[in-house]
């Protein structure tokens, strides 16, 4: 193994750390979008669910009063 | 002297087996030691070591059968389910699917980060491996050890050509089973008491149904837009998760999670040992494989907890940085690792849902990580 230590190819250590630098900023970008996905979708989830609340909740307008 | 040759055919194979065949078949006796009484990964261990000893009877027709030239039958699972189509880890992953439940990260969204940022081990480990000498394929087949998760790793080093798809399937299940020696060991090194007792909000709140629905397809279609070489595991897991989630397939859905992970499981086991032959397994490389595979589980552990710390600095409500541990995919050992050290800090901390949030997350993003590597490699 000392031998492969010092035949180092230096164009797979470039590459190793390319995909190094590459492969991390990828994963972020990925991430950041699912985290705005899955923010996106859970807020649109609670407008839709109390605004249907609100609708259930409001009373009846006046005119809609039985007699 | 007419009889012993008339009946010669019997001692062919003990003549044709070799230090390096009784050398598998003790490390197949090891994998079932270590599958029966440590209980270490059994389903998978257990399988893989009984595979060991059976592809290394020389003159078998479980390979290419020597008179006839067919392949046998583990050459041919090895083949056809594995080599040619990767369809084993891939549809192993839809039983995965099926028996996760991403309702805690959906409640807590940030928690996505720690799984991403534990990944770096994977990405450390590529490096050091092609510092150690492998060419630049088969250190990223090492490397994806760090995934912490068996069908990515067989699926990942299948894909790039590896000639140690055995070594790697092998220490991946090995260091996934050594989980809670490891990671407790690199929390205490990069956490204070105080960092460990960290409390963290309860996030109550239900999920409604739309969303866990939605959120399957939505990450299936970010997925594969940005690593589209990600897409069959990351498909396949949420395809199962669909599944679950859906509310009008229970019974696929418990197929999915049982019979058809267990089936898979069985056969997977026993088809990679199509990679534990003799002449294939035993050299220097393997040694140093199962060193990188503890390095990258180790710094992906550390990502995952160092990552914690710094979200630290600048969010409000406070992570408990062993959360972080659990980022490694590993799932759910590794949460359930984390939840017992909470609990062994304080008894009244529980910390198990939020280190399943961070587990899930693992899981989604070592899919995602093994598409890229694949993507960036080839």
């Amino acid at each position: 193994m000392l031998p492969a230590l010092l035949l180092l190819n230096t164009e797979d250590v470039i590459s190793a750390l390319n995909i190094f630098w590459k492969g991390m900023l990828a994963i972020a970008i990925v991430i950041a979008l699912i985290i705005c996905v899955t923010l996106l979708i859970s807020l649109a989830d609670r407008k839709i669910r109390e605004t249907r609340e609100a609708a259930e909740n409001d009373p009846p307008e006046d005119g809609e009063q039985p007699t | 002297m007419g009889f012993l040759e008339e009946f010669s055919f019997l001692t062919e194979a003990f003549a044709a087996v070799t230090w390096q065949h009784v050398v598998m078949w003790i490390i197949g006796g090891v994998l079932i030691f270590l599958a029966i009484v440590k209980k270490m990964e059994p389903s998978l261990l257990l399988p893989i070591g009984f595979g060991a000893i059976l592809v290394n009877i020389p003159l078998s027709n479980v390979l290419t059968d020597a008179d006839t030239g067919a392949a046998g039958i583990i050459q041919w699972l090895y083949e056809t389910t594995i080599e040619t189509s990767e369809a084993l880890p891939i549809l192993l992953f839809i039983g995965i699917g099926a028996m996760i439940d991403f309702e805690p990260l959906i409640r807590n969204p940030k928690l996505m980060v720690l799984g991403g940022f534990a990944q770096i081990g994977i990405f450390l480990t590529l490096l050091f491996a092609v510092l150690f000498g492998f060419p630049l394929l088969e250190a990223a087949a090492v490397a994806i050890i760090g995934a912490a998760d068996g069908p990515t790793a067989i699926l990942v080093a299948n894909v790039l050509g590896s000639s140690y798809v055995g070594p790697i399937t092998v220490v991946a299940y090995s260091y996934m089973a050594l989980v809670p020696i490891i990671q407790p060991l690199v929390i205490r090194v990069l956490t204070t008491k105080k960092e460990r007792r960290i409390r963290m909000d309860a996030n109550v709140g239900k999920v409604s149904k739309p969303v866990k629905i939605l959120f399957p397809i939505l990450i299936t279609l970010i997925a594969g837009l940005i690593a589209p070489k990600s897409l069959a595991l990351v498909g396949f897991l949420m395809f199962g998760n669909l599944i679950r989630e859906c509310g009008v397939l229970g019974s696929l859905a418990e197929t999915a999670q049982t019979t058809l992970a267990n089936l898979i499981t069985l056969i997977l086991g026993i088809t990679i040992a199509f990679q534990m032959q003799a002449e294939a397994f035993l050299n220097l490389q393997t040694l140093l494989i199962m060193a990188l595979g503890l390095f990258a589980f180790t710094f992906d552990t550390a990502g995952g907890v160092l990552c914690a710390k710094v979200m630290n600095l600048f969010c409000k409500k406070k992570i408990n940085p062993m959360v972080g541990a659990a980022g490694i995919s590993a799932f759910p050992m590794s949460a359930r690792v984390v939840h017992q050290l909470g609990r062994k800090e304080d008894p009244s901390n529980y910390l198990l849902m939020h280190a399943v949030g961070a587990n899930v997350s693992g899981q989604i993003a070592s899919a995602i990580v093994g598409g890229l590597i694949i993507g960036l490699v080839l």
